[in-house]
This record gives structure tokens, sequence and C-alpha cells, in this order.
């Protein structure tokens, strides 16, 4: 009876911990909708938003066959069939099932704040993986981890409305199901994780992941000799069920039988086929001898004809090999030759050092331990098949999220994982109970009578040194009530310190919009620099409807969403090309850049200037990168090394190259820079430079709008004169100074 | 070495018709046909055409997938691996098999579109 009761406390409790814990990991994501307002982050998410606006609005079937011409003009964007739709369907769904209800929340408060609930529900599925791999009192502390741990919270705070957001929850929820199915052997938890795997591909493109880290786990398990029926059946019924599901994502299509990052996959069921015909035959077959000799035939013959197979297929071009972004995971050099667009991007660079112990705190160093136990486990018949996965998954997690920033994200759940295994069972030996312990010591010391029955006078001896070292140890040992004291106390710290530390990161690091920007005035206010959204609104409300805007790529998911203009490229990427197409606006001389705008039907240019507010990541910093992409598609026209210097500085004051003076970029974004500063000489904030007094001249466009701190300027493309002169020619007739020689 | 090879697969031959259970025999059928099936219908997309590619692996993949579902089925009952499966009767083993099938073949006809 007591024993009961205390069993459904325990369970009570830990629902309450574990709702304490959803709750802790929504409301620390909520800094920025308190400090700002409930309001998109970033870049991609503004895509996100505008997409799921169009299922909402449009209905399933036409955001399906969305076709979007106000992108990539004048290509467009078939982005019905080009998206991962999982996102957007999730919160379409919630959004449904809450009007169904009469709760009329609007679609965006459901887009901003998806990611925290999420986070709520990653928190759950974490503690029951880590059950799993070890038992509850580990999960619990799992949980509090991957709740407010800032590597997780960089990708889910209110706001951060993107693929990650329920991307992290449903890698967890798979691995948890696989790591459950696995432990069963049963077919219908199999089918589960194919169908969560399916949800994961239609959310991400991290999936592949997950269809390669699987198999491997499979395939140690296999060399490690403990294939079983069970890892037949699981991993079986979860890859043909979850390959085919996964193509049905459009987006992904033929991928899962057609490309080298599946075939691992592949390659393993095809192995776990002959691992099972063979014990099979092995059943029936009654000598060893004539067994190994079948085994030795069958295997040779199937490898030899799988090798063939597949060797054959990638020479046919049936199988696409290795595409340049998972080149670039293994050769941190590739993407800066060969894929500069990929290269360009920040969270696409190696991780840093200090960024470890910046995002995961105390964790990281708890990691290793927790895998170190993990070896420990091995042996156990059941967990020690998680925890094999338990190890697979930190090294390669470690690996990729030492090689791409934005691969932090996929390593932080493990992280929490083994750092709670390793605290948990630390706090196991020295919080429990001395009287257990002592039961222990008498079981122990009883198994050794046993077996030293013969010789009782040495069992008597041995008794009593085990009671007397038994004593010792309680009062001097490790397992004396000072010592306890003393870890307890220190673990305790470490958590307290943790919390902190993650509130902190999360309060500064993680929860500016980069949408709306807060500075600091010398006094301590702080000032709200919302430039971006007066830019975007005068252009919606000013601009009209079918103008063109041309910005570098990264603005171009904020204009379609925020100003609901037609653009020239954005955050896609799909179109190398075109994006050259824009590099070589921003960064050939005026004449050149105006016969392309025109051709592009051009009506706006924006532009990203940070140097009156000291904003680092404008459009000059990006310049460069611009350069290159352009140079990698006309390689006669443009040609990196003429924006420096002979001496190869890349400058911006009087002495900056003439390549570099007559880009367009220059001068639209130092356009009247120097008049702001009347007669003393106008200082760029960003480069620390003095600027040249007299300002470049434009003649091809009219500033059109700068906003408050100058941080986005838009200029206005000219009609052709009518008169068919050159811009130059009509500019200096208007003056006056134009002589004409009859 | 042929023919060490060759006795081994009769006393193989001769030991499965003796210790297997007439409904064990009636699954491999199945799962023979099955084989036989999708061993026919990949050479035929290899030599002949494989399009529309959906619907050919639809087919295919369903073929494969009930294939996997009955040597599943066939693990679980079998009473030499009971240790492993204790927590699954053969009831419950037929149930999974109804499930995961049910979800497979719905999968399947999504696909062949």
């Amino acid at each position: 009876m007591s024993a009961n009761n205390s069993e459904t406390v325990r369970s009570l409790l830990k629902l309450v911990i574990l709702v304490c814990i959803a709750g802790a990991a929504v409301s620390s994501r909520l800094f920025s909708v308190i400090r700002h307002e409930s309001i998109i982050h970033e870049f991609d998410p503004w895509f996100n938003f505008r997409a799921t606006k169009v299922l909402v609005s449009q209905g399933f079937r036409n955001f399906w066959n969305w076709y979007d011409n106000t992108s990539w003009y004048p290509l467009g964007r078939a982005t019905g069939g080009t998206l991962y739709p999982g996102l957007m369907l999730t919160s379409g769904l919630i959004h449904k099932i809450l009007h169904n209800l009469n709760i009329p929340i609007d679609i965006r408060n459901i887009c901003v704040l998806l990611a925290p609930a999420f986070s709520g529900l990653t928190a759950y599925v974490t503690y029951l993986f880590t059950a799993e791999v070890k038992d509850e009192r580990a999960g619990l502390l799992a949980a509090v981890f991957i709740g407010i741990v800032p590597g997780y919270i960089s990708r889910s705070v209110a706001g951060s409305y993107d693929n990650e957001a329920i991307a992290i929850f449903l890698l967890m929820f798979t691995f948890y199901l696989w790591v459950k199915s696995l432990r069963l052997g049963s077919a219908f938890w199999g089918a589960i994780t194919a169908l969560a795997y399916y949800y994961m591909v239609s959310a991400w493109g991290g999936y592949a992941f997950i269809i390669n880290i699987i198999p491997l786990h499979v395939f140690t398990l296999i060399l490690m000799g403990r294939y079983s029926p069970r890892l037949y059946i699981s991993y079986c019924s979860f890859y043909t069920i979850g390959t085919l599901a996964s193509m049905q994502v459009p987006f992904v299509g033929f991928n899962p039988v057609g490309t080298a990052d599946h075939m691992a996959a592949l390659g393993v069921f095809g192995l776990l086929q002959l691992v099972a015909f063979t014990t099979l035959v092995h059943s029936h077959l009654p000598s060893k001898q004539q067994f190994e000799t079948l085994l030795k035939a069958t295997l040779i013959a199937g490898s030899a004809l799988g090798i063939v197979g597949m060797a054959f297929a990638s020479q046919k071009g049936i199988i696409a090999p290795w595409t340049g972004r998972f080149y670039s995971l293994w050769d941190t050099g590739y993407a800066k030759v060969h894929i500069p667009i990929v290269a360009s991007v920040s969270e696409h660079q190696p991780t840093s050092w200090p960024s470890f112990f910046f995002d995961l705190q105390m964790l990281i160093y708890l990691f290793p331990a927790g895998v170190y136990f993990c070896f420990r486990s091995l042996s156990d018949h059941v967990k020690g098949e998680a925890s094999v996965f338990v190890i697979i998954y930190s090294l390669f997690g470690s690996y990729f999220a030492s090689v791409m920033v934005r691969l932090m994200l996929t390593l932080t759940p493990i992280v929490c994982v083994a750092s709670a295994v390793a605290l948990s069972t630390l706090l196991d030996s020295y919080i429990q109970e001395p009287a257990e312990t002592e039961q222990v010591a008498q079981d122990t010391s009883e198994k050794k009578d046993k077996k030293t029955k013969k010789d009782k006078k040495d069992k008597s001896i041995e008794a009593t040194h085990a009671k007397i070292i038994q004593k010792i140890q309680e009062k001097t040992g490790i397992k004396a009530p000072d010592a306890r004291l003393l870890v307890i106390v220190n673990v305790l710290l470490m958590l307290v310190l943790f919390v902190f530390h993650s509130t902190w990161v999360t309060s500064n690091a993680y929860s500016s919009p980069s949408v709306v920007l807060a500075s600091k005035t010398p006094q301590g206010d702080t000032l709200i620099i919302d430039d971006f959204r007066e830019a975007y609104n005068w252009l919606n409300q000013t601009t009209s409807e079918d103008a063109v805007v041309g910005s570098w790529w990264d603005y171009g998911y904020q204009l379609a969403g925020m100003a609901g203009r037609t653009t020239l490229v954005d955050n896609n990427t799909w179109n190398n090309t075109h994006i050259a197409t824009v590099g070589k606006i921003m960064a050939s001389p005026e004449e050149v850049s105006y016969d392309i705008l025109r051709k592009h039907d051009v009506t706006h240019l924006l532009v990203v200037f940070g140097g009156l507010l000291g904003y680092s990541g404008d459009d000059i910093n990006k310049f460069l990168w611009m350069v290159r992409i352009a140079e990698g598609i006309w390689p006669d026209e443009i040609h990196e090394r003429d924006y420096f210097t002979p001496r190869g500085e890349f400058r911006m004051d009087e002495g900056a190259a003439p390549a570099m003076k007559n880009s367009l970029l220059y001068k639209m974004v130092y356009h009247k820079f120097a008049d702001l500063f009347g007669s003393r000489p106008a200082v760029d904030r960003v480069r620390q430079v003095k600027l040249p007094k007299v300002g470049p001249e434009l003649d091809s466009l009219d500033e059109a709008f700068t906003s408050e701190n100058w941080l986005v300027r838009i200029y206005e493309v000219k009609e052709p004169d009518f008169l068919g002169r050159s811009f130059k020619d009509a500019k200096a007739f208007n003056e006056g100074k134009l002589r004409t020689r009859f | 070495m042929t023919s060490t090879v060759e006795k081994s697969i009769n006393s193989l031959i001769k030991s499965y018709n003796e210790n297997t259970s007439i409904r064990y025999k009636l699954l491999d059928s199945f799962l023979v046909a099955l084989c036989i099936s999708a061993v026919i219908e990949f050479l035929y997309a290899l030599a002949i055409n494989n399009s529309p590619y959906n619907a050919f692996l639809g087919s295919f993949i369903s073929k494969v997938g009930q294939f996997i579902l009955t040597v599943n089925l066939r693990m679980q009952t079998n009473p030499d691996n009971a240790k492993e499966f204790q927590h699954i009767s053969p009831e419950r083993a037929f149930a999974d098999f109804v499930f995961a099938s049910l979800v497979l073949h719905f999968c399947a006809i999504s696909f062949l579109g």
C-alpha cells in the first residue's frame, strides 16, 4: 500500500515538474515579445510567415500549387513545390482548430508563439528519450537542460518562426521513437517512427541527419555482434515506410532513392536482409562448418552484388553524387572556392571555441563524462543499444557543430542528454539514502559468503573486515556526510549558475528581432531603432503595387513580407546567376548598371548603410561577397582585385580604388553623406574612416527615401531621358554647362 | 568446395522441411511470391521502362515493405525468438502487422497518384 502510494506521489511530482519545465522553457523565450512586440524576426521567418498567410487565406490547394511571381522577378518561383511545408501546415492546422473552437487568434500570434510552444514539447520528448537511455531522474535533468540551454533558444525564441522551431522537437521525437521501437522490437512503433520521420522530412532539410545516423547506429550494432530480430524489425519497418512516406513531400521528390545522401540507409537495409537470412539458415543447419561455408558464400556473393550494383548505378548517373553543401561539411574550404553563396552566409562559418561555452556553458564539460557513462553501460542488454546511439550521435553531432555554427543546434539536444546522464549518475551515488547503500553492501557481502562457503573462518574475517571498512567509509570516505554535502552543494551551485548564464545569454544575445534594433544611450535609456520597418512601410505606402525593388538577397524576404513588393532576389538563393546579376548591378559603374536595371524593370534600389549608426552588418561589409559572386558569372567584367587599392587594402576614404569609387553601391551608400556633417569631415563609424569632402554624384538614380538613422536608403531609377541623351549630358545641359558645337 | 556447398544446401532444405510448421510454410510461400513479383517488376523497369517512376516506386516499395512486415510477423511469433519478444504476444504481433501494412499501403496509394 505504501509503495503504491509513493509511486502515485512520484508520478504526480514528475508531472508537476515537467509542466514547470515546459513553463520555464516557454517563458524564457518571451523576452523579445515583452521588450518589443509580437513580431516576426530576422529574414527566413518572414517568408515562412508570408507562406502561412497564403495557406490561411487561400486554402491548402492554392498553397500547394502556389506560384509566386513577385519574387525572383522576372523568373518567379514555384514556391509550393520548393519549400518544406511542415511548419506552415502546423501553424495553419493550429489556426484552424482554434478558430473552430471560437478562439479568434491572429495567425501572426500563432506564428510568433509556435517556437516557444514546441520547445516545451521538446523538453518533454527529451525527458522520454533520456529515460530510455538511463532513467527518469536523468530524464528530468535533461528536460531542464534542453528547456533553457541557449544553444537551442538561439533558434526558438518567440518570433523566430523558422523550420528549426519545430524541427528540433521532431528530431528528438523521431530518435525517441526509434530507440523505443528498437527496445520493443515492434513493427507498430517502427511505423510510428516512420510517421514522425515523415513529419520531420516535411519540416526541415536536416532530416538527412536522421536518415544517416540511424543506419549508422544499426551498422555499428551489427558490427558489435548485437544483431537481433528486434533490430531487424524496427529498422526495416522504419526504413521502408519512412522512405515511401518521405517521397510524398514534393521538395524531396525521388531523392530518397536517387541521391548518395540516402544510400547508406539503403545499404544497411540490404545488409540486414543478408544477416537475417543467414541467421535463419543458421537455425536450420546442424553443423557449424556447413553454416560457415554457406555464410561465406552468401556474404561474398551478396556484398559483391551490392557493390557492383552501386558502382554501376553511380557510373550511369542513376544515383546522384553528394551535393556541394554536403562536401562543404567534410572540406571546410570547399564552399569558399566552389559555392561562394553558401560561404557568404555567416551561420555557415566554422564555430569558434568560445561559442561552445557561450551556448552550452557547463554542459560542454559534463558532456564527455556523459558519453563515458554511456560507454560503461554498453554491456546492458537493452539500455546498451540506446547508449550506442547516444555515443554515435555525440560523435557526429560534435563534428558537425564544429564545422558549421548553424549545426550547433543539432548538437545541443544530445549534449543535454549526455550531461544529464553524467550529472544524475553523480547525484545517484551521493543523494541515495544511506540505508539503501548498506543494503547493497550487505547483499554483496552475502553473495561473497555463498562463494566462499568452504572456508568459514575466512568468511567471518572478511565479513568483519567489510563491516569495519563500511563504518570507516561512512565517516570519512566519499560517502561521508561532509563529502556528500560538498558534492551536492557544488552541483547545486553549478546548476544555479547555469540558469543565470542561460537567462543572461538569452536576454542579451538571442532575443533581438533584428528587424527592430535596440541600443542604449549614454544615459542608459533604451533607444529603439526602427529604420527597417520605416523604410519598408514607406515602400508599401508610396510606391505603386507593381514596383520592382532591387536589393541584395538578404533583404528579399523582408521586402516581400513587410513591403509587399516584387523583388529580384531573396534568401531562397536558388538561382546563382540572378544573384550575381544583382551583385553586378551593385559592383559596376553607373552606366553599366543602369542598362541592367532597365532590362529587369527595376524601379527602386534599396541599400543598407550602417555608417552613421555604427551598424556593422550593412551592404558595404557584404560588398566583397557581391563582387565575388558576380565575378563567378562574369569573370571578364568584374575582378575582385580591382576593388582593392594597389597595396591590397579595402578602403572607403579618399584613397579608395577607382573601381570601388565608381561602383553603384559606393555611390548609393555615400550619396550626400558628407553634407550631413557640414564643414566637418564625414566619418563612417563602421569602417572608422574619414570620407572625401565631396561625396559621389548620382546621375541615373534619384534619392527617394532615407530612413531616420540612414540605415536604409532607397533610390528610384530614373526614366530614360526623353531626348535620348545620356544622363550626364542632360544634367550638364540643365545646369547650362554643356557647350554645343555647331 | 561445390560439393560441400551442395551438401549444405541439401541438408538445409531437409531441415527446413522437417522443422517448419505449416503456418510458417504458408507465410514463406507468400514471401517467395512477393520476392518473385518484385524481382520481375524490377527487371521490367530496368530493361523496358520505368515511367511513370512514382507508380513503379510505389508498387515496388509496397512489395518490399509487405515482405519486410511479413518477415517481422514471422519473427515475432516464432517461438525461438520468444525470449526477445516477451512483451509481444502473437495477437499483438498480428495487430502490429495489420497497422503497419495499413500505413504502408496508404502511403503507396497516395504515392501512385
